[in-house]
C-alpha cells in the first residue's frame, strides 16, 4: 500500500471498503426468507394443481434454479477471465463476482430438490396416460420413451446414472474453481502476497477450457436434455453468453447499491462504470447474434426435429413471449445502453441492468417453460405458479449473495494492480 | 485497513517474492516482466518522440534493402503466374480445375474462406483490442490491418472468377439489368458480397484515416529534403560533392518532388491542429466501434454460405462463432508470419514488437484455436447426439474416410499443434514461433477443405467422387499467395508499417503525470482524475 500516494490511501479506509457490522443482516434474511417461501408456494401449488399445476411448477421452478445456477457459473468464468487477462481496472470491482462465484453450492443444493421434487411429483400427480406424467426431463419417464428411436440411441447418454454423474461432475469442477481462485483472493487480503496473482492467473488458464467444457455440458443437460429430441450445438455457448452478461448486470447493480450507500469511493467510480456498461452492452450484443444465429440456422434450413423447437415457441400465446424476448434482452438494451452518458450515469445504466435481467429471466423462462405439455397435447400460457417457481429459487440465492457481499471487504484488499483500478480513466 | 500489519505484509511480500526470485531472468529483451503489479514497457531502447518518428520513417526514406528488390521479383512471378492462371480459365472454362459432379465448389471456395479468414485479425486488433484498450496492439495494428486489406483482395478474387463467365460478375451485385433480373436475395452467397464489401470498405477507411497523420509526416519530411537542394555537378563528379567544387548546380532529387507530392495529396491537408486530432480521436473511436460487430459480421455470413444448408456435415448451428473463432486464429498467425521476418529485416523493429507484443500474439492463437478445437468436439458429440446417420455419417467420413489426411492435419495443425503455447519456452523462442504459425496456416486451410470435401460423398453413392486439384487449382492458389505479398511488400516500402502518432502514446512520456514533467508530482493527483 505504501507505494500509492497518499490520496489514494484514503478510498482504502475501512468505512469506504466495508459495510457496517450487521449490515443487510435484515435483508438477506427476508430476500431468503421470502424467497423459500415462494419456492414452498410453488412446491404447494405443484401437488394441488393437478397435472398442469404439477408441470408448470416443476417448470417454473427449474427456470429459477437455471438463471440461479447461470450466475455463479459465469461470475466464475468472467473471473478467469479477468484474471487471464491480467486487468488492472478490474482489481477494486472483482470481489463482488468472486462473491457471486463461491455460491455455487447454493443452486447444487436447487438441482437435488428439482430432481426429487420431480420423481415425487410424477409418482404422487395422477394422470390417466403414464406417458404424461409430470416429469421435467421427459427421457427419465420410461413410459413415455418407450419405442422411441432417437431415445434408443441416445440411451447411451442419457441415463439417470450417468446424468446425475455428470451433473455431479459440473458442480465439482465449477466448486473446485471457485474455491481455489476465491481462497488466492481471500488469502492476498491477508498476506499481501502478489504474487497469488500470478497463482490465480495460472489456475485460470487450466480452469478455462475445464470449465467451457463443463458450461457447455451443463446447457445441454439442463437445457436442451428437457426435449431429449432437439439438439443444437450453439447451446452451449448460448447458455454461458446468457450468464455473462445476466453476472455483468448483477455486478453493476450490486456495485451500483453499495455505491448509492456511500461506499467505494475511487473504487467504483464513473469511470468503472463507463466500462462496465461497455462490457454489457458488448455482451448483451454478443447473446443476440448468438441467440440470432442459432435462430436463423435452423429457420432457414427447416429440418423438423429441429425446427420444433421453434414452432412450439412461435404457437398461440407463446409467439408474444418469443417478440417479447428479443425486444427486452435486446432491442431496449440496445438503445438505451448506446449513447456515452447513459453508460455514465448510475441510474440509466441500472435501469438498463433491471431490463436485461428481466429480458434473461424471460429468455430463460421461454426454453423451458414452453416444453410443458398436457395430455390432451394442450401447451398451457403464464400461471401464478410461473412468478413464484422463478422468483424463489433465485429470491434464495439473492439473499445469499446480500450475506455474502456483507460478510467482508468490498474489495481485494492487496491486489498489485489496486492502483491501476484507482487511477483508472476513460480518455474517450 | 489492512488485517495485518503492514511491516508484517512487507515481509511476507518479500517472502513470496523470493519463489521468483532472479531479477530480470526471463524478461528476454526486458518486456517480459512477470511481476503482477508493474506493466511492462511497450517500447524498448529508452527512446523519445523524435527517434520513433526517424526510425518508422527511416524503414521508407532509407536506400532500398537488399532483400527487397528479389523479394519482390519473385512475389510478382508468383502473381503473374497465378494471373495467367485466371486467364487461362476464362478462355477455357471452370472445366480446368479439379471439380466434379459432387464436388462442384473446390479449391476456389477453400481459398476465398482462407483469406476472408485470414483478413480477420488486421480488424481485430485495431478495432477490437483498441476498445479493450490493449496498448500492445499499436505496435502492430498498421501492419495487421495492411495484411487484412491485402487478404480481402485475394478473397475477392475466387469468386469473382469461380462463376465460370466471368463476364457476368457484376451480377453478384444488386444491380438490375434490362429484364429486371436480380439477384437472389435469399441467397448466402448474395450476403457474401455485403458482408465482405462492407467489411472491405470499413477495413480500408480505418486503415487509411489511421494512417493519415503518418502520411502527413511523411509529406512533411519529403518536403523539408525537397527544400535542402542537393548541390549536383558534373556527371564524372562523386556524391556528395566536394565543397571545392565550383561549377555545382542544386537541384531538387525527383524522388523527393514525388514523395512530396504523393504524400501531400494522400494526407489530405492535415496540418497535425489540435482540432485535427479532435476528429481524428472520434473517428477513430467511432470506426473502431462500427469496424466491431463487422468481425463477427462477415465470417458468420461467411460460414451461412455452408450452415443455412441441409447438408450433412455443414448444418451445425455453432457455425457463425465457429468460423469467427477460426479467422481470428489464422489471422493471428498469418500476422506473426510476415512479422517474424520483418522483425529480422527491419533494424528497430524489435524495439516497437517486443517479445511481450509476440507472447501476447501467441497466447490469443491458443485461445483460438482451442475455441476451434472445442467447436469440433462439439459437432462431433451433436452429430452422434442428433441421431441422424447421415450426419454421423459425414462425421464419421470426415475423420476415417477417403479424406482422412486432410482432417487429420487439420486437427492436428489447429488444435493440438497451437497447445504447445501453453510453455513459456515455446511462446517465446522465436524460429519456433515461425514454424507453428506456418503449421495453423496450413490447418486453416485445411479445416476449409475438409469442410468443402464433405461434398465428395453427397445424396447419392452412385454419384460419389474424389475430389483433385489440377496443376491450374494450385497454381492459382499461389498466384493468390504472389498478390498478397506483392502488396505487402509495396506497403512496406512505401507506407509506414507502424502507427507513429499511436506508438507515440504509450511512450512513457506520452503520460502527462510523467515524473519528467513536474518536480512535485504529489499536487496533481487531486480526486478529479
Amino acid at each position: 500500500m505504501s507505494a500509492h500516494a497518499p490520496q489514494l490511501e484514503r478510498y482504502l479506509e475501512r468505512e469506504n471498503i466495508f459495510l457496517s457490522e450487521g449490515a443487510g443482516s435484515t435483508l438477506w434474511k427476508a430476500l431468503a426468507g421470502l424467497g423459500a417461501i415462494l419456492t414452498a408456494v410453488a412446491v404447494m401449488a405443484g401437488f394441488t394443481g393437478g397435472e398442469e399445476g404439477a408441470k408448470i411448477a416443476l417448470h417454473a421452478l427449474h427456470t429459477g434454479f437455471a438463471l440461479s445456477v447461470m450466475l455463479p457459473v459465469t461470475a466464475l468464468g468472467f473471473v478467469m477471465i479477468l484474471n487471464v487477462v491480467k486487468s488492472g481496472w478490474s482489481a477494486t470491482i472483482r470481489r463482488q463476482l468472486e462473491n457471486m462465484m463461491v455460491l455455487m453450492w447454493v443452486p447444487a443444493i436447487m438441482f437435488v430438490g428439482i430432481l426429487v421434487l420431480q420423481y415425487v411429483l410424477a409418482s404422487a400427480v395422477e394422470v390417466t396416460d403414464p406417458k404424461y406424467a409430470p416429469y421435467l426431463w421427459e427421457w427419465m419417464n420410461s413410459a413415455y420413451v418407450e419405442g422411441d428411436v432417437l431415445y434408443e440411441h441416445k440411451k447411451g447418454f442419457l441415463n439417470v446414472p450417468f446424468f446425475l454423474i455428470r451433473s455431479l461432475i459440473y458442480f465439482g469442477l465449477w466448486a473446485v474453481l471457485a474455491f481455489l481462485l476465491s481462497n488466492e483472493s481471500h488469502s492476498q487480503d491477508a498476506d499481501a502476497d502478489k504474487w497469488r496473482t500470478v497463482t490465480a492467473l495460472k489456475i485460470s488458464a487450466i480452469g478455462l477450457p475445464i470449465f467451457a467444457f463443463a458450461t457447455a455440458f451443463a446447457g445441454f443437460d439442463w437445457l436442451m436434455g428437457l426435449d431429449f429430441h432437439w439438439f443444437s450445438t450453439m447451446l452451449g455457448v448460448h447458455f454461458f453468453a446468457s450468464g455473462l452478461v445476466s453476472a455483468l448486470c448483477v455486478l453493476a447493480l450490486t456495485l451500483l447499491v453499495l455505491r448509492s450507500l456511500g461506499k467505494l469511493h475511487g473504487c467504483f467510480t464513473q469511470e468503472h462504470m463507463h466500462d462496465l456498461g461497455k462490457l454489457i452492452f458488448g455482451f448483451n450484443v454478443f447473446w443476440a447474434y448468438i441467440a440470432f444465429s442459432q435462430y436463423f440456422l435452423i429457420w432457414y434450413a427447416n429440418i423438423p426435429e429441429e425446427t420444433n423447437f421453434y414452432i412450439i415457441r412461435k404457437a398461440g400465446e407463446w409467439q408474444w413471449v418469443s417478440w417479447a424476448v428479443p425486444i427486452v434482452h435486446f432491442a431496449i438494451p440496445f438503445v438505451l445502453l448506446l449513447p456515452r452518458p447513459s453508460k455514465r450515469n448510475g441510474l440509466v445504466l441500472g435501469s438498463v441492468c433491471v431490463i436485461i435481467l428481466i429480458g434473461q429471466a424471460l429468455d430463460t423462462w421461454w426454453m423451458i417453460r414452453p416444453e410443458v405439455v398436457m395430455s390432451d397435447g394442450h401447451r398451457p400460457g403464464i400461471s401464478w405458479i410461473d412468478f413464484v417457481g422463478v422468483f424463489g429459487p433465485l429470491l434464495i440465492l439473492a439473499g445469499f449473495y446480500v450475506r455474502k457481499v456483507a460478510s467482508g471487504p468490498l474489495i481485494p484488499l492487496n491486489d498489485p494492480r489496486q492502483g491501476q483500478a484507482l487511477t483508472h480513466v476513460n480518455h474517450v | 485497513m489492512s488485517t495485518i500489519h503492514p511491516d508484517q505484509a512487507e515481509a511476507l511480500g518479500l517472502v513470496g517474492n523470493r519463489r521468483h526470485d532472479g531479477p530480470d531472468h526471463d524478461t528476454i529483451d526486458g518486456s517480459m516482466t512477470i511481476d503482477p503489479a508493474t506493466r511492462p514497457p511497450l517500447v524498448l531502447g529508452d527512446r523519445d518522440f523524435k527517434s520513433v518518428t526517424d526510425t518508422i520513417c527511416g524503414w521508407i526514406e532509407d536506400k532500398t534493402p537488399s532483400w527487397w528488390i528479389p523479394a519482390f521479383a519473385v512475389s510478382n512471378l508468383l502473381a503473374i503466374t497465378g494471373t495467367l492462371m485466371i486467364v487461362y480459365l476464362i478462355i477455357t472454362g471452370v472445366g480446368v480445375w479439379g471439380l466434379n459432379n459432387p464436388v462442384s465448389w473446390g479449391w476456389a471456395i477453400v481459398n476465398f474462406v482462407w483469406w476472408v479468414g485470414i483478413g480477420h485479425a488486421g480488424t481485430l486488433i485495431s478495432a477490437i483490442l483498441c476498445l479493450f484498450k490493449q496498448d500492445w496492439r499499436t505496435s502492430i495494428n498498421r501492419f495487421a490491418e495492411a495484411m487484412t486489406i491485402f487478404a480481402v483482395v485475394c478473397a475477392g478474387m475466387f469468386p469473382g472468377i469461380h462463376v465460370g463467365r466471368v463476364w457476368m460478375a457484376w451480377m453478384l451485385f444488386p444491380i438490375p439489368n434490362y429484364n429486371w433480373i436480380w439477384p437472389n436475395f435469399r441467397s448466402p452467397l448474395l450476403w457474401d458480397v455485403f458482408a465482405v464489401g462492407t467489411y472491405f470498405t470499413v477495413s480500408l477507411l480505418f486503415w487509411y484515416m489511421g494512417m493519415v497523420p503518418d502520411i502527413a509526416t511523411l509529406r512533411d519530411r519529403a518536403t523539408k529534403r525537397r527544400n535542402e537542394k542537393v548541390r549536383f555537378g558534373p556527371m564524372w563528379a562523386p556524391h556528395p560533392l566536394p565543397d571545392f567544387v565550383k561549377k555545382a548546380t542544386t537541384i531538387t532529387l525527383p524522388a523527393n518532388m514525388i514523395a512530396s507530392y504523393v504524400y501531400g495529396v494522400l494526407a489530405m491537408g492535415w496540418r497535425f491542429s489540435s482540432r485535427h486530432w479532435w476528429n481524428y480521436e472520434k473517428a477513430y473511436l467511432l470506426l473502431a466501434g462500427l469496424a466491431t460487430p463487422l468481425v463477427l459480421s462477415v465470417h458468420s455470413v461467411v460460414s451461412f454460405d455452408f450452415a443455412v444448408s441441409i447438408l450433412p456435415g455443414w448444418h451445425t448451428t455453432i457455425f457463425p462463432p465457429y468460423f469467427v473463432a477460426g479467422a481470428v486464429f489464422s489471422g493471428f498467425a498469418m500476422v506473426l508470419t510476415l512479422l517474424i521476418p520483418a522483425r529480422m529485416l527491419y533494424p528497430g523493429l524489435k524495439d516497437f514488437v517486443t517479445a511481450k507484443t509476440i507472447e501476447n500474439m501467441c497466447k490469443i492463437i491458443t485461445v483460438t484455436g482451442s475455441i476451434v478445437g472445442f467447436a469440433y468436439i462439439m459437432e462431433f458429440f451433436i452429430a452422434w447426439y442428433g441421431g441422424n446417420p447421415y450426419e454421423q455419417d459425414a462425421f464419421v467420413r470426415r475423420a476415417f474416410g477417403p479424406y482422412w489426411w486432410a482432417y487429420f492435419a487439420m486437427f492436428f495443425c489447429n488444435v493440438v499443434s497451437p497447445q504447445v503455447f501453453w510453455f513459456k519456452w515455446c511462446r517465446t523462442y522465436i524460429p519456433f514461433i515461425f514454424a507453428i504459425t506456418i503449421v495453423v496456416n496450413i490447418g486453416m486451410w485445411f479445416e476449409r477443405f475438409v469442410i468443402v470435401s464433405t461434398l465428395s460423398a453427397d445424396f447419392l453413392p452412385s454419384s460419389w467422387a474424389y475430389y483433385s486439384p489440377t496443376l491450374v487449382d494450385i497454381l492459382t492458389f499461389v498466384g493468390s499467395l504472389g498478390v498478397f505479398m506483392t502488396l505487402f511488400l509495396l506497403f512496406l516500402r512505401f507506407l509506414p508499417m507502424l502507427a507513429i502518432s499511436e506508438v507515440k502514446n504509450v511512450l512513457p512520456q506520452a503520460n502527462p503525470h510523467h515524473p519528467m514533467y513536474d518536480t512535485d508530482n504529489a499536487t496533481h493527483h487531486g480526486e478529479g482524475h
